[in-house]
C-alpha cells in the first residue's frame, strides 16, 4: 500500500493534480506529536523538503508540493480537541479538525456555541488548512476571516523546535504577539523578525508545520428573530450597489450569499441570478427594504426558512456542480471586488469573462460571499469575494491554461480587484506577503513547501491535467 | 453498467472538491486517502495521464484491495454535486479484478453451482427453518411453492434469511404477521435462486442475469402481483434488474406492512434507536414505510446517523476487520453500548452486524409480531 499511498496523497481540488508519484518520497499522516517529530526527522535526514496536507480542498494547490521530491505531512489524523473553554470563548485544537467536526464536539457541550468560520468546504477543509490560506466563509462579514479567529498558534520547524505564537492578553492586534520557543536563539531572531500571527495566516505551510490552534469559540449572538430574503437584480451594477450600500450601512447579516452569473439552466432557473440570499436579524427588515427600494432594478422578497434553506443548498453545492455538457475548471482562485469598483460591477464581469472567453474558458458560474471581509497585507477589505469557474474546453492544453490565469492576472490588476494573488504563486513575487514569506525563510529555514516561493509557470503547467 | 467511455466521463467530472472523504465508513476506519472515494478516483485519473508510472503489478494489487474494500453504501454518491457514481465505476473495477479474491471467487462459484451464496443445496432454502417451525404453523408446507401453486403474494426469502439460524424468528414474526392480516401468499423454496445482487457487486451482471431469468419466471407462474422481501440487497435486484412484469408490485416488507396495518391491538410504548440499511434508503428510497410502521406500533425512534454498519459491498467477506472497525466507530458514536439502547432495523445483513457487535438489535417485524399479539409475551 505504500506506493499507492504516496500516489494518492496529491488528490486535491486545484487544478494543480498531475503530480509525478514518485515525487512523493514519503508520506506520514502522524496522530501525536512524536509522529509529528518522527516525519520531520525524516525529512531533515534525508534532506527533503516538507509538504504539509490537510482536506486538499484549496485551490492553490499548496498541499501537492508540485513535483518535486519531498516528504507529505496529512494532518488528516491529528484531530483531537485539546481544550475547550467556554468561559474564556477557546478551544485549543489540532489542525487535522474540520470546522464541522469541531463545531459538533463544541455544540455537544453547549448546543449554542460555535467557531464561526465556515467556508463551502467545511466539512473537509481543516482548521490548519483554513489558517494557511486565511480563509473566511459566510460567516466572515461578523466573525471576520480565520486570523480573526486565531489566539495561538503552535508550530514545528525542520530541527523539531517547537515556536509559540500567542496574541497578547487583553490585545485585539495579531501583530502584537507573544513568541516563545525552546531554542532561545530561534526565539529572539523571530522577535527580532516581528514574526505574529499575521504572518502564519495565509502562508501556505512555508513557515512551518501548523501543530496547534487556539481559536474563538463564541455563543451565538442573540439577534432575536431572524429575516430570510432573496435580492433579485435586473443588472449587474445594481448587483454592485445593494454590496455596496449593505456595507456602508454596516448591516448585520448573519448569512450573506450570492450568485452573479450561472450557466446552468437547472441553476439559473432556480436562482434567477444575478441575486443575493440573505438572513438577518428581524429588526433590521425595515432598513433592509429601505437600502433596496432605494436602489433601482432591485427587487426584495422575504422569504420562509424552508425557501432560504433550499438556495443555500443551491449555492453551497455550486462550487462542485458541472455545467451540462462538458467539465468546469476553476481557472483563479478568488476575485475580490470591493470600493468604488462595486459601482461598476457589470464592467468588470463583462473584462473578466472577456479575458477568459478570449483564452477558450467561457463563463460558467461565478457566486461569492457578499458581503464579506478580507486581508491585504494587515489591512482589513469589504467588498465580495467572488469565485469563478468556467467550462473546460474540449481541447484544453496547459498553455490555455496559463495563458488564462496570466490574462486574467492583469487584467485583475488593471481593475485593482485580486485579492488573493498569492494563490497563483508564480504571479505573486511583488506582493507584499510574498517578500514577508521570503524574508521570514532566512529565519526559519526553507523547507517547507519552498516551491511556492520560486516555482516558474513552467513548472506549474507540468501540474494541470 | 458503465461502459470505459462512461468511467472516463465520471472521472473528468469530479473535481476532488473532498466531500466525499469524511463520510465515507472505509475513510473513516481507515484514515487513508487511499480508501476514499476521492483517492480512488485520483488514483484512476492520475493512472490515466500518467500510465508509464502505473506498470507494476503490485500497484495495481494494491489499487484492487481498495475497490474490493468498499460497503456499497452509496453515501458518496449521495453527496457528490457532481454526479460522480463512484459506485458504478468501482463495480466495473471489480470485475475485473475478482480473480484476486479467492473469497469472493468462492462466493461466485457457490451461486453458480448451488444458487445460493453458501453453496448449500439450494432445495434446503426452506427445509433449513419449516422444520423449527412447522409446530407454531402447522400448513407452512402449503405456502412451499411448487409447479402450479399460485398466490397473489410471493415472499422471496433471500440468501441470508433461508440459510442463516438468527433470521428463523424473523421469518417467524413474518408468517404470524401474515397470518393476522389474512394474506395468502407463497415462498418459492428451492425454486428460488439467489437474486443476483452479489454478483451486481463484483460487475457479473450476465451470469446475475441468469438467476434473475429464472426468478421471473417463477414469479409468472405464481401469478403473484405483489412481491415482498425483507433483505435491501433483493428488493434492489427486484426491482431494478429482474425485468419483472411492470404491473407486479415489488415492495420491502415494511412498505407492505405499513400498506396492509393501519392499527396494532398492543402498543409496545418502547424507545429504539433506528438504523436505515443503506441499500433500503438511499438506493430504494425506502425512508417513511419503516418510521411509520413503527409509529403505529408504539415505538419512539431514535434518529442516528444515516451513516454504514459495514454489512454492505461483501465488505464482510473482502475485509472483515474494516467492516468490524466500521461498526465498532458507529457503537461508539451513537453511544450504544453507554446508553444501553436497543437497535432495530430492517435488513438481516445489517441485524447481523450489529447483533455480533454485541448490541441488542432486532428486525421491525419481530416487533411487529409483538404488537399485533395477544398474548403477553417479552
Amino acid at each position: 500500500m505504500e506506493k499507492l499511498r504516496r500516489i494518492v496523497i496529491g488528490s486535491n481540488a486545484s487544478i494543480f493534480q498531475k503530480i509525478d508519484p514518485d515525487s512523493n518520497i514519503k508520506v506520514f499522516a502522524p496522530t501525536n506529536e512524536p509522529e509529528i517529530n518522527e516525519a520531520i526527522t525524516f525529512a531533515r535526514e534525508n534532506n527533503l523538503p516538507i509538504t504539509t496536507k490537510g482536506g486538499g480542498s484549496g485551490l492553490s494547490g499548496a498541499c501537492t508540493g508540485a513535483s518535486r521530491k519531498k516528504v507529505i505531512i496529512s494532518t488528516m489524523r491529528l484531530k483531537k480537541v485539546l481544550e475547550l473553554n467556554f468561559k474564556d470563548g477557546y478551544a485549543v485544537v489540532e489542525p487535522g479538525i474540520t470546522p464541522d467536526e469541531l463545531n459538533e464536539i463544541i455544540q455537544q457541550q453547549k448546543a449554542n456555541w460555535k467557531f464561526f468560520i465556515a467556508p463551502s468546504s467545511r466539512d473537509i477543509a481543516t482548521l490548519g488548512g483554513i489558517l494557511s490560506t486565511d480563509g473566511g466563509g459566510n460567516d466572515a462579514w461578523l466573525a471576520g476571516t480565520m486570523i480573526d479567529n486565531v489566539l495561538a498558534v503552535e508550530l514545528i520547524d525542520y530541527n523539531n523546535n517547537k515556536i509559540i505564537v500567542e496574541q497578547l492578553e487583553g490585545e485585539n492586534d495579531k501583530l502584537k504577539v507573544k513568541i516563545t520557543s525552546e531554542n532561545k536563539e530561534l526565539e529572539k531572531k523571530l522577535q527580532e523578525a516581528n514574526f505574529s500571527l499575521m504572518d502564519i495566516a495565509g502562508s501556505h505551510g512555508v513557515l512551518g508545520f501548523i501543530s496547534k490552534i487556539k481559536v474563538v469559540i463564541k455563543e451565538l449572538p442573540d439577534t432575536g428573530e431572524l429575516s430570510y430574503a432573496f435580492v433579485h437584480c435586473d443588472n449587474l451594477n445594481a448587483f454592485g450597489k445593494v454590496i455596496y450600500d449593505l456595507i456602508e450601512n454596516n448591516i448585520p447579516l448573519t448569512y450573506g450569499e450570492s450568485i452573479v452569473q450561472a450557466e446552468h439552466p437547472d441553476i439559473a432557473d432556480k436562482t434567477n441570478p444575478p441575486m443575493f440570499i440573505f438572513e438577518y436579524p428581524r429588526d433590521y427588515n425595515d432598513k433592509m427594504v429601505e437600502i433596496i427600494k432605494n436602489i433601482p432594478f432591485t427587487t426584495f422578497s422575504e422569504v420562509d426558512l424552508e425557501e432560504f434553506e433550499k438556495k443555500k443548498d443551491i449555492r453551497i453545492n455550486l462550487a462542485k456542480r458541472n455545467p451540462p455538457e462538458g467539465y468546469q475548471i476553476a481557472l483563479f482562485e478568488g476575485f475580490g471586488i470591493y470600493g468604488e469598483n462595486l459601482l461598476r460591477y457589470e464592467e468588470i464581469i463583462k473584462e473578466i469573462n472577456e479575458t477568459s472567453g478570449k483564452n477558450s474558458f467561457l463563463p460558467f458560474i461565478k457566486y461569492g460571499h457578499a458581503p464579506s471581509l478580507w486581508h491585504v497585507g494587515n489591512d482589513k477589505i469589504k467588498g465580495i469575494i467572488m469565485h469563478s469557474r468556467e467550462i473546460r474546453p474540449i481541447n484544453l492544453t496547459r498553455d490555455l491554461v496559463f495563458n488564462g490565469i496570466v490574462d486574467l492576472v492583469e487584467t485583475c490588476e488593471k481593475l485593482g480587484i485580486t485579492p488573493k494573488p498569492e494563490h497563483k504563486w508564480p504571479f505573486s513575487k511583488t506582493t507584499v506577503k510574498h517578500k514577508r514569506l521570503a524574508e521570514l525563510t532566512k529565519v526559519l529555514g526553507n523547507n517547507f513547501n519552498p516551491f511556492l516561493l520560486d516555482c516558474t509557470l513552467e513548472e506549474l503547467s507540468e501540474l494541470v491535467f | 453498467m458503465t461502459s470505459k467511455t462512461d468511467i472516463d466521463e465520471l472521472l473528468k467530472k469530479c473535481v476532488q472538491c473532498g466531500s466525499c472523504v469524511l463520510i465515507c465508513p472505509i475513510y473513516r476506519a481507515t484514515g487513508q486517502e487511499v480508501f476514499s472515494p476521492r483517492g480512488k478516483l485520483y488514483y484512476l485519473k492520475l493512472k490515466d495521464a500518467l500510465p508509464e508510472k502505473f506498470d507494476d503489478e503490485e500497484l495495481a494489487k494494491d489499487y484492487a484491495s481498495t475497490i474490493f474494500t468498499c460497503a456499497f453504501c452509496g453515501r458518496c454518491v449521495e453527496v457528490c454535486s457532481s454526479e460522480v457514481d463512484l459506485i458504478d465505476i468501482f463495480r466495473e473495477h471489480r470485475k475485473d479484478t475478482v480473480k484476486l479474491f479467492p473469497k469472493v471467487i468462492q462466493i461466485e462459484e457457490n451461486i453458480s453451482d448451488e444458487m445460493n451464496v453458501y453453496g448449500l443445496d439450494n432445495e434446503m432454502r426452506a427445509e433449513s427453518w419449516t422444520m423449527e417451525l412447522e409446530d407454531d404453523f402447522p400448513d407452512i408446507e402449503d405456502k412451499i411453492y411448487s409447479e402450479g401453486k399460485t398466490s397473489d403474494t410471493v415472499f422471496f426469502v433471500g440468501c441470508l434469511m433461508s440459510f442463516r439460524s438468527r433470521h428463523s424468528n424473523v421469518l417467524k414474526s413474518i408468517f404470524k404477521v401474515m397470518e393476522y392480516i389474512d394474506e395468502d401468499y407463497l415462498v418459492l423454496g428451492g425454486e428460488e435462486f439467489c437474486c443476483g445482487h452479489p454478483l451486481d457487486l463484483i460487475g457479473k451482471v450476465e451470469e446475475a442475469d441468469v438467476l434473475r431469468a429464472h426468478n421471473t419466471e417463477v414469479f409468472t407462474n405464481t401469478k403473484a402481483k405483489t412481491i415482498i422481501t425483507d433483505c435491501p440487497g433483493c428488493l434492489e435486484a427486484l426491482r431494478d434488474h429482474h425485468k419483472i412484469d411492470p404491473s407486479v408490485r415489488i415492495l420491502h416488507l415494511t412498505e407492505y406492512f405499513d400498506e396492509k396495518i393501519k392499527t396494532v391491538p398492543r402498543k409496545l410504548n418502547i424507545k429504539l434507536k433506528y438504523h436505515d440499511p443503506c441499500e433500503l434508503f438511499r438506493n430504494n428510497e425506502v425512508i417513511h414505510a419503516p418510521r411509520n410502521l413503527m409509529k403505529k406500533m408504539g415505538i419512539d425512534v431514535i434518529e442516528m446517523e444515516p451513516s454504514c454498519c459495514g454489512g454492505g459491498g461483501m465488505l464482510r467477506v473482502t475485509n472483515n476487520e474494516i467492516a468490524q472497525d466500521i461498526i465498532n466507530q458507529r457503537i461508539v458514536k451513537e453511544k450504544l453500548k453507554e446508553e444501553d439502547t436497543c437497535v432495530v432495523t430492517c435488513c438481516p445483513s445489517c441485524l447481523e452486524q450489529f447483533e455480533q457487535s454485541g448490541i441488542t438489535t432486532w428486525d421491525i417485524v419481530e416487533h411487529l409480531a409483538q404488537a399485533i399479539s395477544t398474548e403477553e409475551e417479552n
